[in-house]
């Protein structure tokens, strides 16, 4: 929901929304999965950041408007 | 479409625009430790972030520069940034666990916020714009605390500052960096204006607000006793 919220005021495109809100999901998902693992905390934004324009540009690549 | 406009949104938590912005208030608070500390935290993790969406870029055989095509204007019907807002407020009230009768006050405060900033924007230009945005939401946030007994000020004023806070820009200007220095370099001016103006915003509207509180003071004292 924040995401969504971020790309509604930031760019607020159907495209852009719906990436918004798959890619949202998946940091989310790796937020859950690292709690209680200090270890992992700090590569955490590098390998979030990496992940996401990973699959956009992997998604621009095969055709997906994003 | 820019590709960085989209990667930016889910990696809303990381960004560390607040660290940033209340790092300046510090300084300009006299604060120079914490202050200091907090600008190059939230620096060093901004480097971080956009090493990250480099590296993302890279291994997928991109050219670092495609993260950075030119954005495609877009139009926009003047409900979705307060759209954008509402839903972003649901997202921070659940993502932090907000006391349950403070989510229309985070609301009021966010709203009033974008809107000062909006307007401002359209008036002053889009540097100086947060500082007006913080200088309407800083004293609300305490005028709802005191009068009407609601959640604590930070709770309704940190969403808002959240949302006024440069952290996407700042990132943006560090990932431009990588590709265009002199492009990149130029928007990270802009962003430490742009906080500089959020941290003085805060300033102001607190001080504004204890001035106005006091002479409210002096005047109900004065009334009593004259009675």
């Amino acid at each position: 929901m924040l995401t969504l919220g971020l790309a509604l005021v930031l760019m607020p495109a159907p495209t852009n929304l719906a990436a918004a809100g798959v890619l949202g999901a998946v940091i989310g998902v790796l937020k859950v999965l690292n709690q209680g693992r200090a270890v992992l905390a700090v590569p955490l934004p590098v390998v979030a950041a990496t992940i996401v324009s990973a699959l956009i540009l992997l998604a621009e690549k095969y055709g997906l408007a994003v | 479409m820019s590709p960085l406009y989209a990667a930016i949104p889910p990696l809303v938590t990381f960004l560390p625009g607040v660290m940033l912005a209340l790092g300046m208030k510090e300084l300009a608070h006299g604060d120079m430790v914490s202050g200091s500390s907090r600008l190059i935290t939230g620096f060093v993790q901004l480097v971080l972030l956009a090493f990250g969406l480099t590296a993302g870029a890279l291994l997928v055989g991109e050219q670092r520069v495609d993260l950075l095509e030119a954005a495609q204007p877009i139009s926009r019907a003047p409900w979705v940034p307060v759209l954008g807002v509402v839903v972003f407020g649901c997202g921070i009230y659940l993502h932090s666990f907000a006391p349950r009768r403070s989510f229309w006050w985070v609301l009021l405060v966010m709203l009033a916020a974008l809107a000062a900033q909006r307007l401002s924007a359209g008036l002053f230009g889009s540097l100086v714009s947060g500082f007006f945005g913080t200088l309407v939401a800083t004293p609300l946030a305490y005028v709802i605390q005191q009068g009407f007994k609601s959640p604590p000020a930070t709770v309704t004023f940190l969403p808002a500052f959240w949302l006024l806070v440069p952290g996407s820009l700042g990132l943006q200007s560090v990932t431009r960096m990588l590709g265009d220095r002199a492009a990149g370099f130029e928007g990270l001016v802009g962003v430490v204006f742009a906080m500089a103006s959020i941290a003085l915003g805060t300033l102001v509207g607190v001080s504004g607000y204890k001035w106005m509180t006091e002479r409210t003071r002096r005047l109900r004292r004065r009334i009593a006793r004259m009675r």
